[in-house]
């Protein structure tokens, strides 16, 4: 038999099966993108015949992160979706978000687009990619769009002075900056009624702590008779050790910068990793830590949590333990454990911080080619995002419709969970999708919020979590790697000898030469003076001291 | 005058002009042939051809701003950084042994299923397995990894608890850069062996039968008739397929590798198109990038290329 008819047979076979194939595949695209044309072709209608006054409708797409706590959220079809529903109404726009947990894949996604040529017509990222896009100048200039003038309510969040800050030296006003929670609510978390079953008390130390840990692992807490239960766990997405291991602060490193003794500090490539790193060792080798955290992804440990196999977290969500928010940590856990009780404490009493304050880290763009061809879209863009930064925008994206999901009395808001709960939370808890501008932070606004689900556990548990010191670790400056300096490969290779001392050398013996490595083969050392350099560059009355 | 000059030229032209009608006849006849083909010509005018001048980037400094035409040359630079980069080596090592590993651990074990195959009678039986093991084809790469992880997580794994439990020890295959290879051949195999198993059933299926009952009449048994009829009427599909995966050797495929990775394994999963994602999306090198697919580009062509000459002279016909 010859080949040419062979290749004829598998040929008709591939065909077929292809066609099989391929109707899977489109079936998903067809799913995802007929809803918001149907939408919009009768919303558009109905728009034209009645008000003729309004501006042309136009087409809007936002790519926006969401928070880590909303990863499993999905927007209800259009009907149900009544921030889409104002917002295309009110500015006769027809919106699209594409919005996906904030993270790497959140950036290749973003950077896919980009590189195609389909450019959103806002889109916002992380401090670095949004350094990238500048230099290579895929950014429109925003003088024109961002401004006191055209989105008042914008600076009611950030500050002018913040803003030119946090532009690149030399590289214009490009960058907005994404309006951030000022207040940081990082916590470690406990099983307390895990705690009074084996008859123990709330950590206060890092000792303490790690004794938890091990009573947890080892005395069956959870009282099945097997032990399955983990001290610690966190989620490494197969890549990093993250920043909530308790090492890192036992060491004096907050969070992911710091001036200490007057020198610019990277806290995960300072001579003192040896110590943390050396410290999971030791906790990984009594086994006290989920031995799945450096493949889990976030938020697998937390899932993990909610299935009563973890003692204790660290989380930077603030409802992470209430009992009243539907979707939070402690109300998972408790439809597993009915008696589950998450309470927050502090390991690292005499620590003057223990993170730190909330600093502008994301940024809202738009592209070159959007503004040089159809500066009216972006014009309208930021309209509808000085709509969703105001009073109005902000209600409706935090609590839900007035009268239905909450109740307004002067600046007094009081919320209805009941409604809320089964048309936002249970149905997707997709809310937290539009709240992309805004932090959950009421009082910006002058917003007083009453919510019953609160109770006085919730109210001491907030009090509790917002009363852990954090510190300004840097003064107000956007810090750029110096050209010729590839901080993304630093930080993969960074990453990648943290993982190999914990899982292969077993031992943080070999840091001080891993440091070095990084530091020159790495082009680290220069990376950190040109921080320095910039830093010393805002700073009034003192200078740092050369970067080493 | 104008007419007889007309037909002296018609006259000068027949010969030409009957071989015209004769293609032109042939044309009209396979019309709808001809039609029905238009779609597929487009499809590879549109996706294939068209997107080759994206070459171009790979000797340029390429600027999204910029675009193609004006982004400056800058010849072959880009393909001594990548040559140069330390990376290059082991992303090399590892691309090639893990597609030879599938293309031996793959091709193999889809044909010895097809002869399984095809030595059933019971023909409900048959179609049970056979939709059984391709079924998995359909599954995407997330949801295999999600399988495989919550068999093999290191501490809350299915397998790995029942190891422990076993008393045989810590099992870490996720995250061991000794078994991370196998790991991917054989989830590949799980994946793919049903699926791959149906060509050479198709092949199987145009042995003429006839070979078969004069066999019986000779006296053949199962083996002889297998070893005799059956693998010669299959080999030219093996060797075809063969010949197809060899254009492809430098893809260790993307898909799986990308997501079964993770920092652990990086020094023995770490293949060029992970590589290359990481260079044109994530850091937005794409000239680089560019660059790296014109060379795999370059090296599938001389293996396809080179295999088809083998398989003429050993076989006695290639692809073309």
């Amino acid at each position: 038999m010859h080949l040419k008819k062979s290749l004829l047979v598998v040929l008709s076979g591939a065909t077929l099966l292809a066609t099989a194939c391929s109707n899977n595949g489109e079936e998903t695209n067809g799913a995802a993108s007929s809803q918001p044309a149907t939408s919009a072709s009768t919303a558009s209608a109905s728009a034209t015949a009645s008000e003729a006054a309004k501006p042309e409708k136009i087409s809007l797409r936002f790519m926006v992160p969401v928070g880590t706590e909303f990863a499993n959220a999905t927007l209800p079809s259009a009907d149900k979706d009544f921030v889409k529903q104002a917002i295309e109404e009110k500015f006769n726009v027809d919106l699209k978000l594409d919005y996906m947990v904030g993270g790497e894949d959140y950036k290749s996604k973003m950077n896919v687009q980009l590189a195609g040529g389909d450019i959103p017509d806002v889109f916002i990222a992380d401090g670095a990619a949004s350094q990238k896009y500048a230099t290579d100048g895929l950014l429109a200039d925003l003088t024109d769009y961002l401004n006191e003038e055209k989105v008042p309510n914008y600076y009611k969040w950030v500050k002018q002075s913040e803003l030119d800050s946090y532009q690149l030296v030399g590289g214009g006003f490009n960058r907005g900056i994404l309006p951030f929670m000022r207040n940081q609510y990082p916590a470690w978390y406990v099983r307390k009624d895990w705690l009074d079953k084996l008859q123990l008390q709330m950590p206060k130390s890092y000792d303490e702590m790690l004794e938890v840990m091990r009573k947890f692992t080892n005395g069956d807490p959870d009282g099945n008779g097997k032990k399955d239960t983990f001290g610690f766990s966190t989620s490494g997405n197969g890549a990093s050790v993250p920043l909530e291991f308790p090492q890192w602060l036992a060491n004096g490193f907050v969070a992911d910068f710091q001036i200490a003794n007057d020198v610019f500090v990277d806290n995960r490539t300072d001579l003192g990793v040896q110590k943390v790193i050396q410290g999971i060792i030791d906790m990984t080798n009594e086994g006290i830590i989920d031995p799945d955290w450096f493949l889990s992804k976030y938020p697998g440990h937390l899932d993990k949590a909610a299935q009563n196999k973890i003692g204790i977290i660290f989380s930077g969500e603030k409802n992470a333990a209430l009992e009243g928010d539907a979707n939070s940590l402690q109300t998972r856990t408790k439809a597993i454990d009915p008696n589950a009780d998450w309470q927050p404490f502090n390991p690292f009493p005499d620590l003057p911080a223990i993170w730190k304050n909330g600093v502008p880290e994301t940024s809202v763009m738009v592209g070159k080619a959007v503004a040089e061809k159809n500066p009216e879209k972006v014009a309208r863009a930021f309209e509808v995002l000085n709509w969703l930064a105001g009073e109005e925008g902000y209600l409706l994206t935090h609590y839900g419709q007035e009268g239905k999901h909450y109740t307004k009395e002067g600046n007094k808001i009081t919320l209805i969970p009941e409604a809320y709960n089964a048309d936002i939370a249970n149905a997707g808890n997709w809310l937290g999708i539009y709240r992309f501008f805004t932090p959950d932070e009421p009082a910006v606004l002058g917003l007083e919020i009453n919510d019953p689900r609160i109770s006085p556990r919730d109210q001491a548990i907030l009090k509790t979590v917002a009363s852990y010191p954090k510190h300004d670790a840097l003064p107000p400056v956007s810090l750029l790697p110096p050209e010729g300096t590839n901080i993304g490969d630093f930080r993969k290779e960074m990453h990648r000898l943290h993982i190999k001392m914990i899982f292969e050398d077993k031992s943080a013996a070999k840091w001080p030469e891993y440091r070095e490595e990084l530091m020159t083969k790495y082009t680290g050392r220069t990376i950190f003076q040109g921080y320095t350099d910039q830093i010393n560059a805002v700073l009034k009355d003192k200078k740092l001291n050369a970067f080493k | 005058m104008n007419q007889t000059l007309a037909q002296t030229k018609q006259q000068a032209a027949s010969p030409k002009s009957s071989a015209r009608r004769k293609a032109l006849v042939s044309l009209y006849r396979g019309r709808w042939m001809i039609l029905m083909m238009i779609p597929g010509l487009l499809y590879y005018l549109l996706f294939h051809y068209l997107p080759m001048a994206g070459i171009l980037i790979a000797f340029q400094d390429y600027n999204l701003m910029k675009g193609i035409w004006k982004s400056p040359w800058v010849g072959l630079d880009h393909f001594m950084t990548l040559f140069r980069s330390p990376d290059f080596p082991q992303i090399m090592k590892n691309t090639l042994l893990i597609s030879i590993y599938r293309m031996i651990f793959n091709m193999v074990p889809d044909m010895l299923l097809a002869l399984l195959l095809n030595e059933i009678r019971s023909k409900w039986f048959k179609k049970a397995v056979q939709s059984i093991t391709y079924g998995p084809h359909f599954l995407s790469w997330i949801i295999v990894y999600g399988i495989v992880f919550s068999f093999f997580a290191p501490g809350a794994g299915l397998v790995t608890t029942l190891f422990r439990d076993w008393g045989w020890g810590e099992l870490n295959l996720l995250t061991d850069p000794n078994y991370f290879r196998s790991l991917l051949v054989v989830s590949d195999l799980w994946k793919n062996v049903g699926f791959g198993a149906i060509i050479y059933l198709a092949a199987l299926g145009t042995i003429n039968q006839e070979l078969y009952e004069a066999a019986a009449v000779d006296g053949a048994g199962r083996w002889r008739k297998m070893w005799n009829i059956t693998l010669p009427g299959i080999r030219s599909v093996f060797i075809l397929l063969l010949i197809l995966r060899m254009g492809s050797i430098l893809d260790a495929g993307f898909d799986q590798v990308y997501i079964f990775l993770n920092a652990r394994v990086f020094g023995v999963g770490d293949i060029i198109d992970t590589w290359v994602f990481r260079q044109g999306l994530e850091q937005l090198n794409f000239s680089i990038a560019a660059a790296t697919g014109v060379f795999k580009s370059v090296i599938g062509l001389i293996f396809i290329l080179g295999a088809n000459k083998l398989a003429k002279k050993v076989g006695g016909s290639g692809i073309w």
